[in-house]
């Protein structure tokens, strides 16, 4: 093998660092594999969190006209819930994969801003401290995670919980707004040497276009939270009717950040099933220009179909009909996607894993989840099922049978690499299979209720036919899921704590955070294998069938390597 | 699906049940493949090294590139047909046939041309299409009856229009469809769809005052409240700060107009019966039974209790 190694540079700053282990070291940290276990670790605890407020809702919608909670705890519950799962549990939780995983999968020792990237994690737990502090304080925030004007204003919420809600939200956006930065510096100025832009891992080039999508997206958000801020504590009018301001207007900011939210939290998602399904299958990424493509198109798209959340305001045909063109725009890039990762699995030698398993069971959820997603942007049928259990049900599709099943897939993993110990694939089939029926027995029933006419967000409802035992039965699916994130919590725990050592490639795997050790030391790599394509540990274990030699229908071609993608060490050598 | 009985609402129907049979038709596909997939690759299982490295087919990708736009412009035909159709945008100039006002945490229906002010039970003749206009007088609120057909916000900044028909006479429960507060969930909508001539008779009614209803009969074993002592206690009182009753000098807008209350199905915009035990309870403490309400809690002695409710409850 007359394969060079080439050499990682070293940072030019000494990372400041405590003893191994000590809290020091974990909070004086700017190591990005330090900062992702800490962002994915806080994503989880507030995951928990979220996930027991979820569960005392679903005990009181149980039966109709249950008294278990008052109507104001109740609306502080789900209005914390959503909060909680959507800016401290996705939002860490895919920056905290892209943290720790970026600078591994394109050889490199760290971000390319490693305070830049602490201070961002910090600014998170902070602002996910504050939105909790309002319970301390006596008021949690009660209007809804999107807070709608004009319920937000003084004379309806005359408590400080929208005020901890804004400026809480207003830290973890600005937080991840730095950490968009910091993906797209790191991805586009810090890979090893021969690594073109387009020879990233697919999970890599995700975190590229949701780096733009951040910076795009959260600062929208931010300049509403300020200016909702001014209406309450300084007069201003910006959303206040009565004053001259205009409630809309919150809606169209809201919303323009809103929808591409939506798409930053699933896109980092999709980038984890494109690493999992080729490695389980045995084969590469089916179609990566497709894939790499419709992701780029889902992001501009993204930003022109913020308005149909918007269909029932009543902002006329003409404004109706072009966003629900756009939204049928966006099912097409998704759509591509679902059938790349098909023909990925397809004809290959497929392990079922549990993080295979839960990919699997993604595309399928996922599936779901977009085409009730439809029946909203054809316009007429959302004007029925929007604000409805119906929606409900979809984007826990989305975001659970989806994102986060996509997420569980991804934590299973890397779990090996990151920790150096293997997850127990017996306690991981019983988390997946609880986990999948607690899941679909939840939600699944939550579209007919949806359809029956029973709105989002109420504490009470009637006891009209079935209502209650089709509540029933969510509220028993709620508490199966609920145990299967039990049964997870505590497989980790024991994989912590007496696990079997992992090795440093137990999947076979072909991406350079599988050429370092489990876990990886703090400088990542001193070298890493020379980069002639997208899977370069192939390239290394099959020197006679390297993916450049090779057609897209995995033909031989034979030839050279193409010459712009070697450094020009290799350059050298090829023409020896 | 919705088990509607207007135009608007069989249209939707129609459209969603088409959306639904392409979705699932796209679902079968997705997980017959996935199946499949796996069924081949076990089969395979066996066999030794890796399998073949294919990574893409770009005519294949542009096939299911191309494949949902056709569907989906497929699906873009009907959808914009039927929001043309259902939709009534901005109307000047026309008269609204009843007017709907959102409030924290009941409705306000007005019918314009005939004057009449009522609350928390709209009337309709069956058979017809209504053009109603929405308002808010505070916060976002959303007019929703399944049956009838589509939804609208409702806003304190924006009048909005709709059309509501119900073909078929019946009663036709709907929620209000946006979070507007404490007690958003107990915002129920009441349509009382009726033959044409029920409803012309109900709306002559509401316009006459309902002056003084005269005393029923007493039930044995009942004391009967004594209504006229009960409509002085109703003016005498704080009631009227909010409340409105047609020919009193009630004549306040901030909460239900009470005018033939006795004519009514349930109390609290949906949470209770209207009888007039639940009508007492409502008026001694109505946030024991609908929490955030803003209605104050009253002291009344016990036979001037009696003779309020039995004011408001025997005018029908």
């Amino acid at each position: 093998m007359s394969q060079e190694f080439v050499l990682v540079p070293e940072p030019t700053d000494a990372l400041p660092i405590g003893k191994t282990g000590s809290l020091l070291y974990w909070i004086a940290s700017v190591d990005h594999k330090l900062l992702g276990i800490m962002y994915i670790g806080a994503a989880l605890i507030f995951f928990v969190i979220g996930g027991v407020e979820a569960l005392v809702m679903r005990l009181q919608l149980g039966s109709a006209r249950n008294t278990l909670l008052s109507p104001e705890a109740y609306n502080q519950l789900f209005t914390l819930h959503g909060t909680t799962m959507i800016f401290l549990v996705f939002v860490p939780m895919v920056v905290g994969f892209g943290v720790y995983l970026v600078p591994l999968q394109i050889g490199a020792r760290d971000m390319a801003f490693p305070r830049l990237n602490a201070l961002g994690f910090w600014m998170l737990v902070f602002g996910g401290l504050l939105l909790y502090y309002s319970i301390i304080a006596g008021s949690p925030p009660d209007s809804g995670w999107f807070a709608h004007a004009p319920l937000t204003a003084k004379q309806y919420s005359s408590a400080q919980g929208v005020d901890y809600w804004a400026i809480g939200l207003l830290l973890t956006g600005i937080g991840t707004t730095t950490a968009g930065l910091n993906f797209i510096v790191t991805i586009l100025t810090m890979r090893a040497k021969g690594m073109r832009l387009l020879q990233v891992p697919m999970f890599t080039w995700i975190m590229l276009v949701d780096g733009f999508l951040i910076i795009g997206t959260l600062p929208p958000l931010n300049a509403a939270l300020v200016m909702l801020l001014i209406d309450r504590n300084l007069g201003g009018a910006f959303f206040n009717p009565q004053a001259g301001g205009s409630s809309i207007l919150y809606q169209h900011l809201f919303w323009v950040f809103g929808h591409p939210e939506v798409y930053l939290l699933v896109l980092p998602t999709f980038g984890i099933i494109s690493e999992v399904l080729p490695v389980f299958s045995r084969k590469p990424l089916f179609g990566f220009n497709f894939i790499a493509g419709s992701a780029l198109a889902i992001a501009f798209l993204s930003y022109a179909a913020y308005a149909h959340h918007m269909f029932a305001v009543g902002l006329g045909n003409a404004f109706n009909a072009f966003f629900a063109m756009s939204t049928a725009l966006i099912a097409i890039p998704t759509g591509v996607k679902i059938f790349n990762w098909i023909a990925t699995i397809w004809g290959g030698k497929i392990r079922f894993t549990t993080s295979m398993l839960f990919a699997v069971s993604f595309i399928v959820l996922f599936t779901i989840g977009g085409i009730s997603g439809v029946t909203f942007g054809i316009v007429p049928t959302d004007w029925q099922t929007t604000d409805s259990y119906y929606l409900v049900a979809h984007f826990h599709y989305v975001l659970y049978g989806g994102s986060f099943f996509a997420v569980m897939s991804g934590l299973y993993y890397w779990f090996p690499k990151v920790t150096g110990r293997m997850l127990s694939e017996k306690w991981g089939k019983w988390v997946f299979w609880l986990m999948f029926a607690g899941f679909n027995l939840t939600f699944f029933i939550q579209h007919i209720l949806g359809l029956m006419g029973m709105p989002r967000r109420v504490y009470s409802y009637d006891d009209l036919p079935n209502w209650s035992l089709f509540n029933l039965i969510s509220t028993l699916g709620s508490f199966l899921l609920a145990f299967s994130v039990l049964l997870f919590i505590i497989s980790v725990v024991l994989a912590l704590v007496k696990g079997e050592k992992a090795p440093d490639n137990p999947w076979d795997a072909w991406t350079l955070e599988w050429a370092t050790t489990s876990p990886p030391p703090i400088e990542n790599f001193e070298q890493v294998p020379p980069i002639r394509g997208r899977r370069p540990l192939w390239d290394l274990q099959h020197p006679d069938d390297q993916d450049w030699q090779r057609s897209h229908s995995g033909e031989k071609i034979g030839g050279q390597p193409h010459e712009a993608s070697l450094p020009s060490e290799h350059r050298k050598d090829n023409s020896q | 699906m919705f088990e509607p009985v207007s135009p608007q609402g069989r249209d939707i129907s129609n459209l969603f049940i088409l959306t639904l049979a392409l979705g699932g038709l796209v679902f079968a596909l997705v997980t017959g493949l996935v199946i499949f997939a796996i069924i081949r690759a076990n089969r395979h299982r066996r066999t030794a090294g890796e399998p073949r490295q294919v990574s893409g087919n770009t005519r294949l990708e542009i096939a299911w590139t191309i494949a949902p736009a056709v569907l989906l412009a497929v699906l873009f035909v009907p959808t914009v047909m039927v929001m043309f159709a259902d939709e009534p945008g901005n109307p000047k100039n026309a008269t609204p046939d009843i007017e709907i006002i959102g409030h924290q945490w009941w409705w306000e229906y007005r019918y314009p041309n005939a004057k009449v002010i009522t609350a928390n039970e709209l009337h309709i003749p069956a058979g017809k299409k209504l053009l109603a206009k929405l308002m808010s007088s505070d916060v976002q609120h959303d007019f929703w009856v399944p049956r009838l057909g589509r939804k609208m916000d409702m806003y304190p900044d924006q009048i909005n229009y709709l059309y509501v028909t119900a073909d078929i006479p019946g009663l036709y429960n709907g929620n209000c469809a946006e979070y507007c507060g404490a007690q958003h969930a107990w915002m129920l909508i009441r349509v009382v769809a009726e033959p044409q001539a029920d409803f012309d008779a109900w709306l002559a009614k509401q316009q006459k005052a309902p002056g003084v209803p005269s005393q029923p009969p007493a039930q044995p074993g009942q004391t009967a409240g004594n209504i006229a002592n009960g409509e002085k206690i109703f003016l005498n009182n704080t009631c009227i700060n909010c409340h409105a009753i047609t020919g009193t000098t009630a004549n306040a807008e901030v909460a239900p107009n009470l005018t033939y209350l006795g004519l009514r199905g349930s109390l609290g915009s949906g949470i209770i019966q209207n009888n007039s035990a639940n009508l007492a309870r409502w008026i001694l403490n109505a946030k024991a039974i609908k929490p955030g309400v803003l209605m104050p809690a009253y002291q009344f002695s016990t036979q001037d209790l009696r003779d309020l409710v039995a004011y408001l409850e025997e005018q029908k």
